[in-house]
């Protein structure tokens, strides 16, 4: 793929020189961090109880620096550094209809202590839609 | 060639509102709040309802035109107006789209306005539970991205860190603002004062930047001023309040999907602002009165440093309380309490000071009261913003 050319989100149109055909690239899920937030107050009924939680703003230097949303995976009260880099993991949430999968982030270097409890952690992931 | 402009075209003559209050407590339906504050701006304009001939809003106002129009008994409606945008980037949009109507013959007499009623409808703060999120919201909802503070704290966060401004500067915002409310009687917070331990103490919306005042009050009422030709506006009782310059828009794909805007850490006024001046014929240093839309202290900031009334060097030294008071703070800044502590009138109440202090009329009235900005919505797109001005920068 052409480092310069990448679009999130999904859009009909290219904004550079307005090619309708579009197509989905494989990326590597590698990115740094280019903003946070970490929300306390529950907005939605589905939060009550599961905050605060951690919000990352990803950019991806290998694909024109385009950004991407998540949550950061571990502690919610972790200490988080802009520019810190941090690789991408599927969430998948099978027990809603219909399915979807979400991609999450972590600290670079976490990805094995995240597999290892990922059975755990789904069980508390609040389902919009329910 | 002839110059195209709006510069001191029409005059603002007349400035109603409501009682305002907290979200829930207005004894009063929504679009029965909107009629009381076009009746009250007609009062002070010195002028019947049935004068008016336009109207104009934005924020998806749910306060219909023709059914206004209809209420007031009005003979010929001959513009009616809506900006973009769910949010309060439009508050200058709708009083500039009121004056070039105005400016332009297609109507005599325009009502900009804004009713809301978030008791009465849906709270800003509180997501309605829809089960289905769409378009943009698909890419934030999931992962806890739902109200406009977490839609925008991120574009905080980057700013603070690109600039090294602390958040002392956005505290001093928030003091400021319930500072003047303590002497306006129409003040949801006023007997409300806020002090520096309160706010260190108060709650976090979102860390590290959203502490619970430094963020917009949920609020019922209404508000509504009229926009008249210039050599009519001379003949009515108040002195006219020229709107000097309006500019509205996006900057460069502000709102690209899912944060991918090319200047993220941005209020959205950076291409907006030269356009601004540039109409008035003025410079940042020329305002005397400064009105800066509060969703949240963060995109005040912005506001300030993309409108060149402080640089991102100066920002902590120069964004302390006592700077931004009047009657002759270096900047005063939202002197009738704001969206803050005033009320959530989605800025129109600053537009409404905003004429007060050129007028001479204000509560904390400012002793430089020539020139007034006010800047919109800040982070949403489109935004816009406005500069007023008395007889003399004409």
């Amino acid at each position: 793929m052409d480092a310069t050319l990448g679009n999130w989100g999904p859009e009909w149109i290219c904004h550079r020189c307005h090619p309708f055909e579009l197509r989905w690239v494989e990326i590597e899920g590698r990115g740094r961090i280019y903003s946070y937030e970490r929300p306390h107050h529950p907005v939605h009924t589905a939060l009550e109880g599961h905050g605060p939680y951690l919000v990352v703003l990803v950019e991806l230097p290998d694909y024109g620096n385009i950004r991407m949303l998540g949550n950061l995976l571990g502690d919610p009260m972790q200490n988080v550094e802009i520019g810190a880099m941090v690789e991408a993991v599927f969430e998948p949430h099978e027990a809603v209809d219909p399915p979807y999968t979400l991609v999450q982030w972590l600290m670079t270097g976490k990805l094995q202590n995240y597999t290892n409890s990922v059975r755990e952690h789904s069980k508390d992931v609040p389902e919009f839609g329910e | 060639m002839i110059e195209r402009t709006l510069r001191g075209k029409t005059a603002i003559v007349g400035i109603g509102e409501t009682a305002y209050y907290k979200y829930g407590q207005s004894p009063d339906s929504e679009f029965k709040l909107a009629l009381q504050a076009v009746v009250n701006a007609c009062s002070d304009a010195g002028i019947s309802p049935h004068d008016v001939d336009g109207f104009a809003s934005y924020g998806n106002d749910r306060s219909e035109a023709g059914r206004l129009a209809s209420a007031l008994g009005i003979k010929e409606l001959r513009f009616s107006n809506m900006f973009w945008g769910g949010g309060g980037g439009g508050v200058c949009g709708a009083v500039g789209n009121a004056a070039a109507a105005v400016a332009t013959g297609m109507a005599d007499c325009v009502v900009a306005f804004r009713s809301l009623a978030q008791g009465q409808y849906q709270r800003y703060g509180r997501s309605a539970g829809a089960s289905v999120a769409a378009g943009d919201d698909a890419f934030m909802f999931p992962y806890g991205v739902i109200s406009p503070a977490q839609r925008f704290a991120m574009k905080v966060t980057r700013f603070m860190h690109d600039h090294g401004i602390r958040h002392e500067a956005l505290r001093a915002i928030s003091l400021a603002c319930y500072h003047h409310a303590q002497t306006n009687p129409n003040a949801v917070m006023r007997g409300r004062p806020l002090d520096e331990a309160t706010y260190d103490a108060s709650r976090w919306i979102i860390e590290p930047f959203f502490r619970l005042y430094d963020c917009c009050q949920e609020n019922d009422g209404a508000a509504a001023l009229i926009v008249m030709p210039a050599d009519r506006a001379r003949d009515l009782e108040h002195k006219p309040v020229y709107v000097m310059a309006v500019a509205q828009g996006c900057d460069e794909r502000s709102a690209a999907p899912v944060h991918n805007m090319p200047n993220y850490a941005s209020s959205h006024f950076a291409q907006l602002a030269p356009r601004l001046y540039a109409m008035a014929k003025m410079a940042p240093s020329e305002v005397g009165i400064v009105q800066s839309y509060e969703n949240f202290t963060g995109g005040v900031l912005m506001s300030l440093i993309e409108h060149g009334m402080v640089t991102p060097e100066e920002a902590n030294e120069v964004l302390v309380k006592e700077n931004l008071l009047a009657p002759d703070g270096r900047m005063p800044l939202n002197t009738s309490g704001g969206n803050l502590a005033e009320c959530y009138m989605h800025g129109l109440e600053l537009v409404h000071e905003s004429v007060r202090q050129i007028r001479g009329v204000a509560i904390n009235q400012v002793k430089n009261n020539d020139v007034a900005i006010i800047m919109g919505g800040p982070m949403v797109s489109p935004v816009s913003s406005l500069i007023l001005g008395s007889e003399a920068t004409l």
